[in-house]
């Protein structure tokens, strides 16, 4: 019996003497990373690091801006804390933006870094950055009254994906799983500077193309929606329909409530085809006329046009990722996989020639669902 | 003999004397025993000797002894010393025993004892009895004579409610009896009297109802109570930390309360309740975790209400003993797992605060419990000064001058608000607190983590007079909930707790729920 309260109190011991304090950290000796640019210098072949820390000590948030170079990313960063003098912080950081140059060529020693590190977050954001350097979208930021902080005032950006649906965020672990995946490229949100009333902060805008882990071009932010509408992920947004009644072009924005895409590969023959069927539930956001949209036959017109418009821009966007970057983002080759394992073990290895004539076919069905709190349109007196 | 006695009382302070003076007899000699009692009460001068004679008849010479102060004085006057005193002789042949003569036909009063021993004499006067001692008999007469000033019933001034009856125990055994007996008017209602402390003789009642108490339990509390050996019981903790099943832990495993509607509803379940004299605290066995957190007031007002404030208590509990630990622990250990917008708050309202977290939380809380202990016992009006002193010196000044952050004043004054919904714990939470904010530091959620699961192993090992401490706790059959974290309507309880009341588990037979009228 008393052995075992020797052997027991040994043990409480111990939990505190070996592990004790481990991780331990106080708040105010470390500081906060927001957000990180990533560029590369190919004279000297060093990663150039920047980095955003918030500065809390006037009682106010200001952001700083490190720079650190280093032959892969850790090195740098790590040497920051000679500037700055405390530990950084990192799990609190919310995006990360490279450099096209590195999205050409280098993005996976980045990745590594960020996926092998313990304090990175594995849902913090990751954009390319469109301008020469990555620096610049952290350095030419001036909107502070807007956020004082350029990596929040990114993070908030991506967040608003959903409504605007006009870019696809890419989150780090997302990104990595898509670069996994058989046959599959990934995406990610390209940013660019814009300057407004003397202001300059960056925009999200349209998204960087991959090819596996090579940056080869850009699609804009209308692509970007008919992306979003092929890889199903569309929970928001508007359309912008021309519709036709009695030979006058009427400008009409429907707002997109709720979407369902399904993708079917299909074995005609041996020759392969995509069906997309899309069904999209819209309301009536904007009419620009005095046309009558909302009633019966207004309305089948509405629908006709939109779900042609819809198409087309599916179409043109599937044809032209196919025609000039030939880098399957849209997960046709998952789809295949899942629905027809045997069939693509066969094309596996040729998937790039395939995928570049694939044949797809596209069937939209646009449901007007309500035309906001008017029944309709405003009339003119005569 | 009077030498042993005389050795006794005059010598070394023993505790047992009373134990000792079993073997001393009253002798036939009034004188004698008049000094006897003489000596044992010296020096005294509460004891009153009133010696006796009748006017009439020649040999009926006694002597009263009381205590000044304890009994009825116009009582013994008119009762007893005029009747005496104006009796004619009454003894028709010399066989007749002069104290059934007393008892019979002369003294006017209800409750009057014949007794031999000393010892128990003696507890009579000090009890307030009056002793007459009476010339010729080896024997004396013990008359009930009490009266003194004693506090009136009160409102409850720990338990206060504002539903329900304002009455509570006061310091008088009997009066309190009778607001339990008053409640419950039913024959199977027992009192056992009991007499613990070697020099104070403390009076203690152990009361339940017969056909519903565990027969083991009541059993067990006798012995328990029979066990005890002490000078000395003032109050009923005396007797709870006696005989509670675990004498080490923080937690109460015996309930105390001074309320009668409390301690009846305790025994219409079952249980058994102490009463002990000198104390308006009333102790209920067993007692269960689970009525920490419930209140009489849960029963008498609505029921979906009363599982409201019930679960109110429970997740304030949690809070009380758990926010300042976590805090710590998310702080100084995982920042990952703080919101940003909150994170950036707090760092920057610990920017320039020289103190490591665990210190700040220490510091306040000391301070905290510094406030508390000072306010608890203060008159009212000076209490409410120590509060705001205390509020104003710690909330702004140590948050102005940078001595600690403001953070940890929210969560010091968080944890120190919920202490105060389940009162009877306020000495358990402190301590876990306290436990749970070292291990905290330390080790982070880990050792937070650690120390739950340590106090649950606690908690699960107690046990109440063989009942399980967490009994409803672990187990989800509807009529064994019902009255634990919950309170189900009074129509749906048709049983009785689970074990406690075992013997007759049926409250109600014909249960139904009400129609709509």
């Amino acid at each position: 019996m008393k052995k075992n309260k020797i052997i027991l109190f040994m043990i409480c011991i111990n939990l505190f003497s070996l592990s004790g304090c481990w991780n331990y950290r106080e708040m105010n000796e470390t500081r906060l990373v927001t957000g990180l640019a990533i560029d590369y210098d190919e004279k000297k072949d060093e990663y150039i690091t920047t980095i955003e820390i918030i500065n809390l000590k006037e009682g106010k948030m200001k952001g700083e801006l490190y720079e650190s170079r280093g032959k892969l990313p850790f090195d740098g960063i790590r040497n920051v804390i000679m500037k700055t003098g405390r530990k950084l912080y990192f799990a609190h950081a919310k995006v990360i933006i490279i450099s096209e140059e590195i999205a050409k060529r280098k993005i996976i020693s980045v990745l590594d870094y960020i996926y092998r590190d313990a304090e990175f977050r594995e849902d913090m954001g990751i954009v390319v950055s469109k301008e020469k350097t990555a620096r610049e979208i952290l350095e030419k930021y001036t909107a502070k009254d807007i956020s004082p902080i350029i990596g929040y005032h990114l993070e908030d950006q991506i967040k608003s994906e959903k409504i605007v649906a006009k870019y696809h965020s890419a989150q780090i672990w997302k990104f990595i799983k898509d670069l996994y995946a058989e046959g599959v490229s990934p995406t990610l949100p390209a940013v660019k500077n814009i300057s407004d009333q003397k202001k300059t902060y960056p925009v999200l805008e349209g998204l960087a193309v991959f090819k596996r882990d090579k940056l080869v071009g850009y699609i804009s932010n209308m692509e970007s929606q008919s992306f979003l509408w092929i890889i199903d992920h569309i929970q928001g947004g508007l359309i912008e329909v021309d519709a036709k009644i009695s030979e006058k072009l009427t400008p009409i924005t429907l707002e997109i409530i709720q979407s369902k895409t399904k993708i079917k590969p299909i074995d005609n023959e041996n020759e392969l085809m995509m069906k997309i069927d899309i069904e999209t539930d819209v309301i009536i956001g904007n009419i620009g006329g005095t046309e009558d949209f909302i009633g019966k036959k207004g309305r089948a017109i509405l629908k006709k046009d939109a779900e042609k418009q819809i198409k087309k821009q599916v179409e043109d966007t599937i044809k032209k990722v196919q025609k000039d970057y030939d880098s399957d983002i849209f997960k046709f080759s998952s789809s295949i996989k899942k629905e027809m394992p045997d069939l693509w073990k066969k094309i596996k290895p040729k998937w790039d020639d395939i995928f570049k004539s694939l044949k797809t076919e596209v069937n939209v069905v646009v449901n007007i669902r309500g035309s906001g709190l008017k029944s309709k349109p405003i009339k003119v007196g005569q | 003999m009077f030498k042993i006695l005389k050795d006794k009382v005059l010598g070394k302070n023993d505790i047992k004397i009373l134990g000792h003076s079993q073997d001393i007899k009253l002798t036939k000699s009034l004188e004698k025993n008049i000094e006897l009692f003489k000596k044992i009460f010296n020096p005294n001068e509460t004891i009153i000797f009133r010696k006796i004679e009748s006017r009439q008849w020649k040999d009926l010479k006694c002597c009263m002894i009381f205590v000044d102060g304890m009994v009825d004085k116009t009582n013994i006057h008119e009762n007893m010393i005029l009747p005496i005193m104006n009796s004619s002789n009454l003894q028709k042949n010399l066989k007749e025993n002069i104290l059934d003569i007393l008892v019979n036909k002369i003294i006017n009063a209800s409750d009057v004892k014949k007794q031999k021993n000393v010892n128990g004499l003696i507890t009579a006067i000090l009890s307030g009895n009056t002793v007459v001692l009476v010339e010729g008999v080896n024997e004396a007469l013990t008359i009930d004579t009490k009266k003194w000033e004693q506090r009136g019933i009160t409102e409850p001034v720990a338990e206060q409610v504002v539903r329900g009856p304002r009455e509570a125990f006061t310091e008088t055994i009997m009066l309190n009896l009778t607001l339990i007996r008053r409640k419950i008017l039913s024959p199977d209602l027992k009192f056992q009297f009991k007499e613990i402390g070697a020099r104070t003789q403390t009076k203690v009642c152990v009361c339940y109802i017969e056909g519903l108490a565990n027969k083991k339990i009541i059993k067990e509390v006798n012995k328990r109570l029979d066990d005890i050996e002490i000078d000395a019981i003032l109050e009923s903790g005396y007797i709870e930390e006696l005989i509670k099943d675990a004498p080490l832990s923080p937690f109460a495993t015996i309930g105390n309360t001074e309320r009668p509607d409390i301690v009846a509803a305790n025994l219409l379940e079952g249980r058994i309740a102490i009463v002990v004299d000198g104390t308006p605290f009333v102790l209920t066995l067993p007692y269960l975790f689970i009525e920490y957190f419930q209140s009489n007031e849960d029963y008498y007002n609505n029921f979906i209400y009363s599982s409201i404030s019930r679960l109110l208590r429970i997740f304030s509990f949690f809070l009380t003993t758990s926010v300042p630990a976590v805090y710590v622990a998310l702080v100084t250990f995982h920042q990952e797992m703080i919101p940003t917008p909150l994170i950036l708050s707090i760092s920057a309202a610990r920017e320039g605060v020289p103190f490591p977290t665990i210190v700040e939380a220490l510091l306040m809380f000391l301070a905290f419990e510094i406030i508390r202990e000072g306010g608890v016992r203060l008159p009212a009006p000076i209490g409410s000064t120590i509060g705001f002193v205390g509020a104003i010196i710690l909330g702004q000044a140590a948050v102005e001058a940078r001595f600690v952050s403001s953070p940890i004043v929210i969560v010091t004054a968080l944890a120190g608000i919920t202490m105060f919904l389940t009162p009877k714990m306020i000495g358990p939470v402190i301590i876990m607190r306290f436990i749970f904010l070292l291990l905290s530091a330390f080790l982070g959620l880990y050792g937070y983590i650690f120390g739950v699961i340590g106090l649950f192993i606690h908690l699960m090992a107690i046990r109440s007079f063989g009942i399980p401490y967490m009994i409803n706790i672990g187990d989800l059959k509807m009529q064994d909930i019902k009255d634990t974290a919950i309170r189900a309507p009074w129509w749906y309880m048709y049983y009785r707790p689970k074990l406690i009341g075992a013997k007759d588990p049926v409250r109600k037979k014909n249960a139904k729920i009400p129609e709509k009228r």
